[in-house]
């Protein structure tokens, strides 16, 4: 299997605190891989980073072995990386519709010309657009929702939705910041379920979870992070295990996950 | 030599600049509010103390104890019309999405202005009183003893200030608020006891600077807040808004700065441009910072969290 | 698109009807009205559609409207033609749309509100001053004598005759207005509906989510900073035309927070709201004005200035309608669905 994304001794300082050091993961293709870790750890600053929020001090990422731009947000997501947050945000005053339609944005090209003439090619896109955003909102269960706003969503919903504008993107790596947070575990189970059907429709999927257990049994592959450093990756059975992970979870003296 | 005199002048103007901007700076610490009416109450202060000032004189008293009692009177009524504000415009909307704050703010400003011009009229009405005074010369430099009063209790009151913010209960609970209000709400602080005090306070230090200001000017008029506020905010945004010292520095810069280029501008570009040009600096140094230092020269850089 | 002929028969019926049975002066107040919704639409991409809250917003109707009067008028000995000019004019006020819009990018709400605001009293500080050491904008005097608007030889402000009736200047004012109205109100409506559309409302709501499903942020807002000033020059042209006259004191930063209101009156960002909104705030304060009259039989003498009571009531209005409606008279359906949800 080859690696669809490697990140590369990234370090970042948020003034005097030292966010990652010299973090490296490599990502194989069509895997779902866990980032976990406690609070504070840096997963989410390493999302950010992939995800071309924050720039890094140091080191790069290769995209299938391309150099991924940093710092550019709209340029990450036109090379394929599509991305939730950890406090969901969607667009609250535009229907549920719209908001897959906006995550339609790089794969359309009406312009403002076209738009204000509303040319055939115009007509032609939005039609296209309309039934691909369904297909979509179907993906996740959402089409009875369509012409609601986004605002008024319940929060498993508003989840869902979030997923369904990452995927209209149509990205190669789909990365999800604490998708589970705030479910129970019926809702669990099903998010589980949505993410192996997306990872086997060929997305490679990144998912920072606090929840051990429900990570371990979804996951090819996890990677741990603790205080801004890698302290383990590979098969979640042995990371699970692994001395060093035991010691960053439940501190010195203890020896067995439950 | 005109260098230093300008100095001098850019002093007394950005005294007063600085008294404005820390209301500004104040309830934007607070609030994250631009109190766009701020200026309208540092004009409605200035034209309370002018009336006032005299129509004690015409009851014969003398001009000092004229002007110390308007000018007392003119401050209890901005503090009085400060709280009004915070409570009838701002509180029911503290939650609200930001553009409605900002737009009751503009619509109190345009308000205050059109009933100024309904009690005062529209022209422009002078100072009562002998301003002249003694002046002190040293190597050319002219310093009025008015421009030494200005400088000086301005110093006095930001001092004032200072200690009150770092040094007394209200102060903390200023501080802890502009933290975070649910914070300092469980920490037992009346946020909205709180935050109205802020908007007293800086009332008051408007009203100072109103009277200042007219008097600096000798004129007074139902417009003079627009600018004059423009200018003090721009000064706490120099700054670095939400920034006490901040506010402080960036009025006596800006002040200075104004003054230079009013005294240079003639010369640097050849005479194409006039004096009549200085408004435009305030405007200037303000997109320039925005541009360059958007937190200001003693804000610091913090990142929107995701 | 149907349900709105009755509507346009209406509004082509409508200064007719005004100049027979109210006036001429109150068509010239509709032709002014016109100007006041186009600035607003224009507006609305900024603010409704972007979010981006632009309070220096006049200063491109006063570059479209010193662009036609300096390409018309004994100012410099030009008289260009009316489709030249008014393209030139609204590109130019484009232009500065995106020189202003650009180095504010980085800038949130509050901010960009002064920082804009700055701009409009920058331009106009100019418009002042740029009569020494040449005479660019003649001043504070403003220019005169501007080529009235015209096409070939039909001149929009003298009144003509049409199989025997006589049609005043103001009514053919009202239709070219009207015309260039419908004409906006088209473009504004299919922006809206569009991905460009879309990705300003993207932005507006989030703009980092935005920048994450791949808008080019920065390149969008600064297309909405120069479509809503291409837009303000577009009428500002129209404006110089209409009064033959222009001088900074009708681009004042009071102006600004007036076609504000009028998109923030109706409903921001939706074009019924904003068409509301700018009708309401420029026929009203036109009523107040007239109150001199009704003060005089009513209490004696004129107490309170009537252009005074105007803006006061003007205040009042925006300070309440925050307090009570801040959503607008007319916001969109999915927001009044959004209120019966809650």
């Amino acid at each position: 299997m080859s690696n669809i994304l490697e990140v590369n001794a990234i370090s970042k300082r948020f003034g005097g605190l030292i966010a990652l050091n010299n973090v490296s993961l490599v990502i194989p293709q069509h895997s779902i891989v866990g980032l976990i870790g406690p609070n504070g750890a840096g997963k989410t600053t390493l999302f950010n980073i992939i995800t071309g929020l924050y720039r890094p001090d140091q080191g790069h990422m290769l995209l299938l072995g391309k150099r991924l731009p940093v710092g550019q947000a709209h340029e990450v997501a036109r090379c394929g990386i599509a991305r939730t947050f950890q406090n969901i945000r969607l667009f609250g005053h535009l229907t549920v519709l719209e908001n897959i339609l906006v995550g339609r944005h790089l794969r359309s090209t009406a312009s403002v010309l076209g738009a204000i003439f509303n040319t055939a090619h115009t007509r032609q896109e939005e039609r296209e657009m309309r039934d691909k955003a369904f297909y979509f909102l179907n993906y996740v269960g959402l089409s009875h929702r369509a012409q609601d706003y986004a605002k008024t969503l319940s929060y498993g919903d508003q989840r869902r939705l979030e997923i369904a504008r990452a995927l209209a993107t149509e990205p190669q790596v789909l990365a999800l910041d604490e998708p589970a947070a705030g479910m129970n575990s019926k809702e669990r189970q099903d998010l589980a379920q949505l993410i192996q059907r997306i990872k086997e429709e060929g997305v490679t999927v990144l998912v920072i979870e606090h929840d051990v257990k429900w990570i371990m049994s979804l996951c090819q592959q996890v990677s741990v992070l603790h205080f801004g450093q890698v302290i383990a990756e590979g098969d979640p059975h042995l990371v699970q295990n692994n001395a060093k992970v035991i010691e960053a979870y439940l501190g010195r003296g203890q020896h067995h996950v439950a | 030599m005109i260098f230093w005199q300008q100095v001098i002048n850019g002093l007394t103007l950005g005294s007063i600049y600085a008294l404005v901007a820390l209301g500004y700076t104040m309830v934007y610490g607070i609030m994250e509010l631009i109190n766009f009416a701020h200026g309208d109450v540092v004009m409605v202060g200035a034209l309370i103390a002018l009336t006032l000032t005299q129509w004690f004189m015409q009851q014969g008293l003398g001009f000092p104890l004229s002007l110390l009692l308007a000018s007392g009177l003119s401050i209890c009524v901005c503090m009085l019309l400060g709280w009004v504000i915070e409570r009838v415009a701002y509180r029911p909307l503290r939650t609200a999405p930001k553009l409605a704050p900002l737009i009751t703010a503009i619509g109190l400003s345009l308000l205050l202005q059109q009933l100024a011009a309904l009690i005062w009229g529209k022209s422009y009405l002078p100072f009562p009183g002998n301003l002249e005074g003694s002046s002190y010369a040293w190597h050319g430099i002219v310093i009025s003893s008015l421009q030494l009063s200005i400088f000086i209790l301005s110093l006095l009151l930001m001092f004032l200030l200072w200690q009150l913010v770092h040094h007394t209960k209200l102060g903390r609970a200023m501080r802890s608020t502009a933290q975070s209000v649910p914070f300092a709400q469980l920490m037992g602080v009346n946020t909205n006891q709180v935050i109205s005090q802020t908007f007293i306070i800086g009332s008051a230090l408007a009203a100072v600077a109103g009277v200042m200001d007219v008097m600096y000017y000798s004129v007074g008029n139902y417009t003079m807040g627009f600018l004059l506020g423009l200018k003090a905010f721009t000064a706490a945004v120099l700054g670095g808004i939400g920034n006490l010292k901040g506010a402080m520095l960036g009025g006596l810069l800006l002040g200075v700065l104004e003054a230079l280029g009013a005294g240079y501008i003639g010369d640097i570009t050849h005479g194409i441009m006039g004096s009549n040009y200085k408004d435009v600096f305030a405007f200037f140094v303000l997109i320039l910072v925005l541009i360059f230092r958007p937190n200001g020269l003693l804000g610091s850089n913090n990142q929107e969290k995701v | 698109m149907k349900k709105s002929l009755p509507l346009i028969v209406l509004a082509c019926l409508l200064p007719w009807l005004v100049y027979v049975f109210i006036g001429q002066s109150w068509v010239r107040i509709l032709d002014f009205s016109l100007l006041y919704l186009m600035l607003s639409l224009g507006l609305n991409v900024v603010v409704g559609y972007a979010g981006l809250l632009d309070l220096g917003y006049i200063a491109f109707f006063a570059v479209g409207a010193y662009s036609y009067a300096l390409l018309s008028s004994p100012q410099f000995g030009l008289h260009w033609p009316l489709l030249v000019i008014l393209p030139i004019g609204a590109l130019c006020a484009g232009v500065f749309g995106v020189l202003l819009g650009a180095p504010t990018l980085r800038l949130k709400g509050d901010y960009l509100a002064i920082v804009t605001l700055g701009f409009g009293e920058i331009i106009r500080i100019f418009l002042n001053n740029l009569s020494t050491p040449i005479n660019i904008t003649n001043g504070p005097q403003g220019i005169s004598e501007i080529d009235p608007l015209h096409v070939g030889s039909f001149v929009f402000n003298h009144s003509s005759a049409l199989m025997g009736i006589s049609v005043p200047s103001v009514i053919h004012i009202y239709y070219l207005f009207l015309l260039a109205v419908i004409v906006t109100i088209v473009f504004s409506y299919r922006l809206e509906k569009s991905r460009v559309g879309r990705a300003w409302m993207a932005i507006r709501e989030d703009e980092l989510a935005a920048s994450c499903v791949g808008i080019h942020t920065k390149r969008y807002k600064l297309l909405a900073f120069g479509l809503g000033a291409t837009m303000g020059g577009l009428s500002g042209g129209l404006f110089a035309g209409f009064q033959e006259f222009v001088s900074p004191e009708s681009f004042t930063l009071m102006e600004s927070v007036m076609i504000l209101c009028m998109v923030v009156l109706g409903g921001m960002g939706h074009i019924p709201g904003v068409i509301v909104g700018s009708l309401l705030l420029s026929v009203l304060p036109e009523l107040l004005r007239e109150s001199a009259g009704w003060q005089k039989s009513l209490l004696g003498s004129v107490w309170v200035d009537p252009a005074n009571l105007r803006l006061i009531m003007f205040a009042l209005a925006l300070v309440i309608m925050m307090l009570l409606r801040p959503e607008g008279l007319i916001p969109s359906s999915v927001r009044k669905k959004e209120l019966h949800h809650e």
